[in-house]
């Protein structure tokens, strides 16, 4: 699944430490998610969305093989 | 030296951080109490109370340290919590493995290793099991 939490992150001018504080999560959490190696939980994606004002499948790209 | 433990340190989870900092009390007691396990509780002229009461102390300090451990558990976020049970579970599979081979091996008499022996190693596999594979998890999504 793609992400488009680093574009959303970038425009707003946080850093990872920033956006972990915000979302309540370790900054590692938010580096594996941008880099794609860790799909995050309904409720951790409702926070990202909520965050950036936005809907789900907005921020989370679902690729169908 | 120290510079390198600051960084170390700054670079963990708050969890985490909250986690060890928890766990230096529980950790110190079970030192003393281990020592006072390996000086008192062989004294043959103590009481035998005492002699059992300081033979089994440190397992209350283990205790102490384990329910920390759980409310680490409860307090991380779900990545470093993916992490945690991943290594837990492996850390458990490979130590059932540990437990039958030592088990069926002792049971053909095909080896003839001290009960303290077979105790201690496997509390080895288990621990050095669990910080590889948990280091491990951790590089795989750093």
């Amino acid at each position: 699944m793609n992400n488009r939490l680093r574009e959303l992150r970038d425009a707003k001018s946080w850093s990872q430490g920033e956006l972990a504080e915000h979302l309540d999560v370790s900054r590692q959490t938010i580096n594996a998610l941008e880099t794609g190696k860790y799909d995050p939980s309904l409720p951790l994606a409702f926070r990202i969305a909520r965050l950036f004002g936005g809907r789900i499948e907005d921020i989370f790209l679902y690729e169908d093989h | 030296m120290k510079g390198l433990f600051v960084s170390y340190w700054q670079g963990l989870s708050p969890a985490l951080q909250r986690y060890y900092r928890a766990g230096i009390v529980p950790g110190l007691a079970f030192l003393c109490l281990a020592a006072a396990h390996e000086f008192v509780s062989r004294q043959a002229g103590l009481a035998m109370p005492w002699r059992v009461g300081f033979a089994l102390a440190p397992v209350l300090a283990l205790g102490w340290m384990f329910a920390i451990y759980l409310d680490f558990l409860r307090d991380c976020d779900e990545l470093e919590r993916r992490i945690e049970l991943g290594a837990l579970a492996w850390a458990a599979g490979i130590t059932l493995n540990a437990v039958m081979t030592a088990l069926l091996l002792l049971d053909a008499h095909l080896v003839n290793w001290p009960a303290k022996d077979v105790a201690g190693g496997l509390g080895l596999i288990l621990l050095c099991s669990y910080a590889l594979i948990r280091g491990r998890l951790h590089r795989r999504y750093a």
